[in-house]
C-alpha cells in the first residue's frame, strides 16, 4: 500500500520533471542506445534515493544531484574498463569526429568539454548559483567560480576555433 | 558568465529535447522494478538494528 501510494508519487514528480533527466542525458551521450541506458540508469538511481528525499530540497535540485552524480559514475566506470578505452583507440567514436554533423556551434563547444565541465555548465545554465553547485557537485564554492571562469573562456576558444575552421 | 548565446541555445535544446524524448507517466512506470528493494532492505536493516539496541538494553538489565 506505502510502496504504491510512494511509485504513484514519483512517477508523478519524474512525469513533471523528466525534462531533466532527458537533457543530461541528450548532453553526456551521442548514439540513442547510451542515451536511452543513461535515462534507465538514472531512473533507477532516482527511485533508489526517492524515500531519502525529503522535501526539504527543491525536487529540481535532487533530480539534478542525482541525475549528474549517476551518469559521472557512470562515465567514470567505463573509462576505467581497459577493453573498452583499447576499443575506442581502435575505432574512434568521439564527438569531435562528429563535429562536422552538429551544425550549432553551441552545442558543438558544450559537448566538446570534460564530464565535469559539463555537469558545471549544465547547472550554470539552469540558473544554480555558485554555493548550489557546490553542494551538487561536492565541489568548493571558490572551485566553482574558477572552474566557470576557465570553462567560458575554454567555451570561446573551441567556438572561435570552430568558426575559424568553417570559414 | 556564459556567452548568452550558449543560454539561448540551452533554452531552445530544451524544448526540443523534452518533445523529442517525452514519456508518459505509464511508459516511465514500466521502467521501475516491481518492488523497490532497497527499501525493503534499508526498512530490514532498521528494524533489526532497533531489536538490537532493544535486546542489548533488556540484557543489561
Amino acid at each position: 500500500m506505502i510502496q504504491k501510494r510512494l511509485k504513484k508519487q514519483f512517477v508523478a514528480l519524474l512525469h513533471e520533471h523528466q525534462g531533466i533527466v532527458h537533457q543530461i542525458c541528450r548532453v553526456y551521450f551521442v548514439a540513442p542506445q547510451d542515451r536511452e541506458d543513461a535515462f534507465q540508469e538514472v531512473v533507477l538511481q532516482l527511485w533508489k534515493s526517492f524515500p531519502k528525499f525529503r522535501q526539504e530540497a527543491k525536487v529540481t535540485t535532487w533530480m539534478h544531484r542525482v541525475a549528474l552524480n549517476t551518469i559521472l559514475k557512470k562515465i567514470r566506470q567505463e573509462q576505467a574498463r581497459p577493453h573498452l578505452a583499447q576499443l575506442e583507440e581502435a575505432e574512434p567514436q568521439t564527438v569531435a569526429n562528429q563535429a562536422p554533423e552538429i551544425n550549432d556551434y553551441m552545442e558543438y563547444a558544450l559537448l566538446q568539454l570534460p564530464p565535469v565541465d559539463k555537469a558545471l555548465v549544465i547547472l550554470h545554465l539552469e540558473g544554480y548559483n555558485y554555493e548550489e553547485i557546490a553542494q551538487i557537485l561536492a565541489l568548493t564554492k571558490t572551485n566553482v567560480a574558477s572552474k566557470l571562469n576557465r570553462i567560458k573562456q575554454k567555451i570561446k576558444q573551441i567556438i572561435t576555433q570552430e568558426k575559424y575552421a568553417a570559414q | 558568465m556564459l556567452p548568452n548565446k550558449l543560454n539561448n541555445w540551452w533554452e531552445q535544446d530544451k524544448q526540443h529535447t523534452h518533445a523529442q524524448y517525452y514519456r508518459s507517466a505509464e511508459d516511465l512506470e514500466t521502467l521501475l522494478p516491481k518492488r523497490n528493494l532497497w527499501m525493503i532492505a534499508s526498512r530490514a536493516l532498521q528494524q533489526a538494528a532497533i531489536y538490537s539496541v532493544l535486546l542489548v538494553t533488556v540484557s543489561g538489565c
